[in-house]
């Protein structure tokens, strides 16, 4: 497109009265044209002066409080939206690093599982750096549970459960010495009920995981329980304050 | 007018916008002190009512945070750039709903209140701006502007070549924007 040609169609560009199509082509032409650009941003410039000129009555005073809601409400919406992309970028990243390790270890183990919490506890503890890393990027404290066997069951592991104020309520569940084959889902135990975080899925030999980020609220909560297939509980650990 | 505590520099301006997107509270209402009468103003009288004219206030604003972020003062005062915002959405609406040509004078439509009791428009600082337009030009304004009508309907409307309607409009924004400059 020649600047003649639009230079000739500024001013109804200015005024909105251009078709889409040509808007969009002159608009390309005044990124890159400095001389279309200054002449198109003068005359911008003068349909503005228009309304500025003329001015108005005052709107209605409810008015200012509806528009900062409104404001407000999409902007928290967006922000909210990127917090939940960087949590749950960053628990991918985690559940990646620790079912490693975690799976590691369960490898290395000779013999037969114990059932002791401290037992438990210890393999959790492989991956408590990374939950550091994770929650660290957080303001609000998080609650973390160490995953005991139920009964005369095996395994163990690690659940986070973190509670924002201001953001994405999330969790993660990592375990593993589940007897293979079997299929295992997560729950939070909450004062109003169980909310389901999920099945687990294997994420190494031997190592299970599950995370979820969550749009309602996960206040209260007050345990893990992880069940097997048929509603049994296999593991179950009470949530504390996180310790890394 | 519109700057109830004066101009912002670019700096300030570019501050503001950063804030805005941030969602911060007090920059949405600095913005909304500055620019919500011209814009519930423009509503008014390209939409024909309050409740429209609240309705295309509140959008404005809302666009105004989208777009915060890609606001440059390089490229144009904090003004103009969202007046271009409202009246965009305000041409979009009004050419969903089919309007018919606008008939009223510009200085009809600088002088519609809406109720006895709204604030005085700068009556002074209107007649200086419009006064130096011609009668064509005025009713050119109101076709283009808040008629929202193409060059090509203006020139069929008013039987007058479309070259006519472009080469009027230039000159009258350039005008307009000569002797508001002088009075902001």
């Amino acid at each position: 497109m020649e600047c003649r040609d639009v230079r000739e169609r500024l001013a109804e560009r200015a005024l909105g009265t251009l078709e889409r199509d040509a808007a969009r082509w002159i608009d390309r032409h005044v990124g890159w044209c400095a001389a279309c650009r200054r002449e198109a941003e003068e005359l911008a410039e003068g349909a503005a002066a228009i309304p500025l000129a003329v001015g108005g009555p005052a709107p209605p005073p409810a008015l200012e409080g509806r528009v900062v809601r409104a404001v407000s409400r999409a902007a928290g919406r967006s922000s909210r939206g990127r917090r939940v992309a960087v949590v749950a970028a960053a628990i991918a990243g985690v559940v990646a690093a620790t079912s490693i390790a975690w799976a590691l270890s369960v490898q290395d183990r000779i013999g037969v599982l114990e059932r002791a919490a401290g037992r438990a506890e210890r393999e959790a503890a492989l991956s408590t750096a990374e939950w550091a890393r994770l929650f660290g990027f957080f303001a609000d404290p998080a609650l973390s549970a160490t995953l005991v066997p139920v009964g005369r069951g095996t395994g163990g592991g690690r659940a986070v459960v973190y509670d924002s104020q201001k953001g994405a309520d999330s969790a993660v569940v990592i375990v593993g010495g589940l007897p293979a084959g079997g299929r295992y889902h997560a729950a939070i135990v909450t004062p109003s009920g169980n909310v389901a975080l999920g099945r687990l899925s294997p994420t190494s030999p031997g190592s299970l995981a599950v995370s979820r980020i969550f749009r309602d609220d996960l206040a209260g909560a007050e345990a893990v329980v992880v069940r097997d297939a048929r509603g049994r509980d296999v593991l179950r650990g009470r949530l504390g304050r996180f310790r890394a | 007018m519109t700057d109830p505590a004066g101009p912002l520099t670019p700096a300030a301006e570019q501050e503001l916008m950063r804030r805005l997107a941030a969602g911060d509270e007090r920059a949405i209402r600095t913005l909304y002190a500055r620019f919500a009468r011209p814009v519930f103003g423009m509503g008014l009288r390209m939409l024909g009512g309050p409740d429209a004219a609240e309705e295309l206030t509140q959008d404005v604003f809302v666009a105004a945070w989208r777009k915060a972020g890609r606001y440059d003062p390089a490229r144009g005062r904090l003004s103009t750039w969202l007046m271009a915002i409202a009246h965009n959405l305000a041409v979009d609406r009004l050419r969903r709903r089919g309007a018919p040509v606008p008939t009223a004078t510009l200085e009809e439509l600088a002088a519609t209140p809406v109720s006895e009791e709204d604030d005085l428009i700068d009556r002074d600082v209107v007649r200086r701006v419009l006064g130096g337009l011609s009668m064509g030009e005025r009713r050119l304004l109101v076709m283009s502007y808040y008629g929202g009508l193409t060059c090509r309907e203006i020139a069929e409307e008013e039987g007058i070549p479309i070259g006519t309607v472009k080469t009027r409009m230039r000159t009258v924004l350039i005008k307009l924007r000569r002797t508001y400059a002088k009075e902001a």
